[in-house]
């Protein structure tokens, strides 16, 4: 007994010692995100944490200008372009000396073979280049010009190709296994799964899908490297938020992700060494309103909601800051309409309304639906109960699981009356929350709950995308959001405030609006 | 009946469960709210690719054929695509169950371990300060949040105290043998790694464990009470038998018998709802993995997942059941 006693005594001194084993390696620089990646492929990213990973494993096509805190587009495994005059054909010329991990240089047959595998494989960010573009269409010229040549003009293009990433095409198809693609096997999914195969500053070392991904500097990156930036990056996957906040505040991760709460960057803020950086996001928080539905199909009771809703409260109260929304386009976004005019509550302006609408008070019986995990909207949601209750409305507020909101918006039958939806630029471009949102080919998609319909803006937006001068481009879109704000398909209420916590000690934090762009471990340096 | 018949008669009454269980979350997974294919492509996919992965999928074949089709994977160790990692769920299950076994294991022997002792304790000095603290500290691991408990021992023992590691599993042994990583270190005979292994697992184990050892103390408290008024205590105690043999070689060993069933549905329950825990310390289990598939509606990965805790539970209980059978014939003969 005493013998087993005192082995018991040994192994708990041993293992109450301070230990290495769990401590951050020395030089790895630890990245906290709250969701798994999901996709290791960068053909298949869409969330943040796919799109982090392959915009440091892979360079993408075009690249923004993030040096002037700016998403446009600029040169990048692309070092010029030009475009016909139809505005359908454009001609890259690929930057020569470009190498791939396996050391093998880039070449537009590269570019050639990822779009074609994007097309075919119908996955990540696919769609924004099927309406103009299908397998064959993407040529090389030679082994450093690439020519897409597309069905029809189309202005969101350039900027889409920030989210078009190059692969190895040697390297996929010597690791391709049977798949659905045909001669192309399974276009080599499975091996992205374990490698790499990108030509990013980074190169994937360790991919544990739940917990981890490790990449390790590459020596022969393109861009060359300076003295400080990061050689070893760990980028872990932690869904608590109690745990991130923890690991940062005890010097376990150098960075966490934007997914925290306000309540909870508020306490990093106070914090020694730790700095909560926040800048004004490219999200729309708005209240989508189903114009199917009544009471809703009724443009004056639209507006009456509209001027009935306290947007201050909103801001101050329950966002803790964000900049007012002022229409569908965050107002960072080049293209916006700066002539549109902030909200505020008017209720004598909204019983005025109201009166005018000719909907007797029985029918004045709505339902608001929000992302059940959500807080902040069920907040939103009282807020409008209480702003609509003192108008005759009666509210009723549902707070649904986000499966089953995307299973609501697909008809009009069933989108509730009211939808709160958190909705980021999806690429940088105005077309993203113009005509993704209220064109009526996205009816059916959670983007699109207010299924909005104005044939007068359908034709703008078309007249929009088909433009092939950046002015006359931003002038249709500016038009149609004019007509869009008019219509009242929404209450915009704010574009939130981006935050992102991380020690003191990093330096090279920018944010430029595309989602996981702000995480590119290459821009980042240690200053101790 | 002998013993062999007997377990072979425990053994069939699986496989109803099983084939039960499988058909309940197969229909369940395919009603619950929520297209799988829009939420795996995202919500901007456009409704051709949508169509295109429910055809990859087979969820536009009627749902009979979708079962039949499904079990017959089953048997060849396939059990179909994950729509949230991308690949076999069968490869996914291998990879996150040893973390779960390993850390359900772990906080069975500490409920074991402590809540036995502390019954134990408690009876013998019913009434008294020992059995108050043991009522207390019961009361304590039923009432107190698993989540909550493993919050605040994160913080005093890895950020205050710095002690032990904040998240996750540690480094991998070199070599993989069962995904155990106590067991597979102790195989290579690397016991630095074992070391470190289990500094990261004390805390999730720990918490875990708080809500099995709070019923197991109770437990055997009131079996050892009931026990040791028995005619057989009482005899023994006449014939002198020192108090220490008595509780522990004929008093304990009765008391226990049903503490046995508690700690096979525990185990199996510990399984399947490890999620709270695994999710503050980010430990790659399979509850955490059954969850996050089941928000995000990947059928596969649910009925996966679902089917192999079910087996779980049922290895458990029949384990728990040949116990039984073996400690009390009785039980034998009565089946």
């Amino acid at each position: 007994m005493k013998r087993f006693a005192g082995v018991v005594l040994v192994l708990a001194v041993l293992l109450l010692l301070p230990g290495r084993g769990f401590s951050q390696a020395p030089g790895t620089f630890t990245y906290i995100e709250q969701q798994i990646i999901t996709a290791s492929d960068p053909a298949a990213a869409v969330d943040e944490s796919s799109l982090i990973a392959a915009i440091n494993l892979y360079d993408p096509l075009l690249y923004p200008n993030v040096e002037k805190g700016s998403m446009e587009p600029r040169p990048h495994v692309a070092e010029s372009w030009t475009l016909s005059p139809d505005g359908k054909v454009y001609t890259f010329k690929i930057r020569r000396g470009i190498k791939f991990h396996s050391g093998r240089d880039l070449t537009a047959d590269d570019v050639v073979f990822s779009m074609d595998r994007a097309l075919r494989m119908k996955k990540g960010f696919s769609w924004v280049w099927t309406p103009v573009l299908e397998p064959g269409r993407v040529r090389a010229v030679d082994p450093y010009t690439v020519r897409f040549e597309l069905k029809d003009a189309y202005a969101p293009f350039l900027g889409s190709l920030l989210l078009f990433f190059i692969l190895d095409k040697d390297l996929v198809m010597r690791n391709i296994r049977p798949g659905p693609y045909g001669e192309f096997g399974d276009y080599g999914v499975a091996f992205l799964e374990r490698a790499d195969a990108g030509s990013g500053p980074y190169r994937m070392e360790r991919f544990d899908r739940a917990t981890e991904m490790v990449m390790a500097r590459f020596d022969g990156y393109w861009r060359g490297w300076k003295p400080n930036q990061l050689s070893r990056v760990s980028f872990k996957t932690v869904t608590e938020e109690a745990t991130v906040k923890t690991l940062l505040l005890s010097g376990q991760a150098d960075m966490v992700n934007q997914w925290l709460t306000v309540q909870g960057f508020r306490e990093l803020r106070q914090a020694p060494g730790i700095v909560v950086k926040e800048d004004p996001s490219v999200q729309l928080f708005h209240l989508q309103m189903n114009t199917k539905k009544p009471p809703l199909d009724n443009l004056k009771v639209r507006q009456a909601i509209v001027a009935a809703f306290d947007y201050d409260t909103a801001i101050q109260q329950i966002f803790e800051g964000a900049t007012k929304a002022r229409g569908p386009v965050p107002v960072r976004v080049p293209g916006w309409n700066p002539k549109l005019p902030a909200m505020s509550r008017n209720t004598a302006k909204a019983r005025q309304l109201l009166a005018e609408s000719g909907v007797p008070a029985g029918a004045l019986s709505i339902e608001y639906a929000y992302v059940v995990t959500l807080p902040l909207e069920r907040q939103i949601g009282l807020l409008l109960k209480n702003n609509l209750e003192a108008l005759g409305f009666k509210v009723e507020i549902r707070g649904e699981p986000w499966a089953r909101i995307v299973e609501l918006a697909t008809r009009a039958e069933t989108t509730p009356h009211i939808t709160a939806i958190f909705d980021t630029l999806k690429y940088p471009h105005v077309d993203s929350h113009t005509y993704g949102m209220y064109h009526p080919s996205c009816w059916g998609t959670f983007r699109c709950m207010s299924f909005y319909e104005n044939p007068k803006v359908t034709q703008v937006l078309e007249a929009a995308r088909r433009a092939t001068k950046p002015e006359e481009q931003t002038r249709l879109y500016q038009e149609a959001q004019a007509m869009i704000v008019a219509d009242a398909p929404s209450i915009y209420v704010a574009n939130p405030l981006h935050r992102i916590a991380f020690r003191d000690y990093v330096k090279g934090y920018r944010y430029v609006g595309l989602l996981g762009f702000d995480v590119a471990f290459y821009d980042f340096t240690i200053s101790r | 009946m002998s013993f062999g018949t007997y377990l072979l008669r425990r053994l069939l009454h699986i496989i109803p469960a099983l084939v039960g269980l499988s058909i309940l979350i197969f229909l369940l997974s395919r009603v619950v709210p929520g297209d799988p294919a829009r939420l795996a492509l995202g919500p901007d996919a456009t409704a051709e690719q949508v169509e295109q992965l429910r055809r990859e999928m087979g969820l536009d074949r009627p749902l009979v054929e979708q079962y039949v089709r499904y079990v017959g994977g089953l048997f060849r160790g396939d059990f179909g695509f994950s729509l949230r990692t991308r690949r076999n769920v069968a490869q996914d299950i291998r990879e996150f169950l040893p973390a779960t076994v390993e850390l359900t294991t772990v906080a069975m022997v500490i409920a074991v371990a402590v809540g036995m002792p502390l019954g134990v304790l408690a009876a013998v000095h019913k009434d008294r300060t020992a059995d108050h603290i043991s009522r207390l500290l019961a009361l304590g691991g039923v009432a107190l949040p698993r989540f909550w408990v493993a919050i605040l021992l994160q913080l005093l023992f890895a950020y205050y105290l710095g002690i032990l590691p904040t998240i996750g599993r540690g480094p991998a042994p070199p070599v993989r043998i069962t995904g155990l990583f106590l067991v597979d270190s102790l195989l290579a005979l690397n016991i630095p790694a074992f070391l470190v292994a289990l500094k990261h697992l004390i805390l999730p184990a720990v918490a875990l464990s708080l809500g099995s050892l709070a019923q197991i103390a109770r437990l055997v408290r009131a079996n050892m009470i009931e026990e040791m008024r028995r005619d057989y205590a009482l005899a023994a105690r006449s014939y002198g038998l020192p108090e220490r043999v008595i509780i522990f070689k004929y008093v304990l060993k009765n008391a226990f018998s049903s503490a046995l069933t508690v700690i096979g549905l525990s185990y199996g329950f510990l399984l399947g709802n490890a999620f709270l825990v695994e999710t503050v310390f980010a430990w790659p289990g399979l509850a955490f993995y059954g969850v996050d598939s089941l928000l995000f509606k990947d059928l596969n990965a649910v009925v996966g997942v679902t089917i192999v805790v079910g087996v779980a539970f049922a290895v458990v209980n029949l384990l728990v059941d040949v116990a039984y059978g073996y400690l009390d014939p009785r039980i034998r003969y009565e089946s």
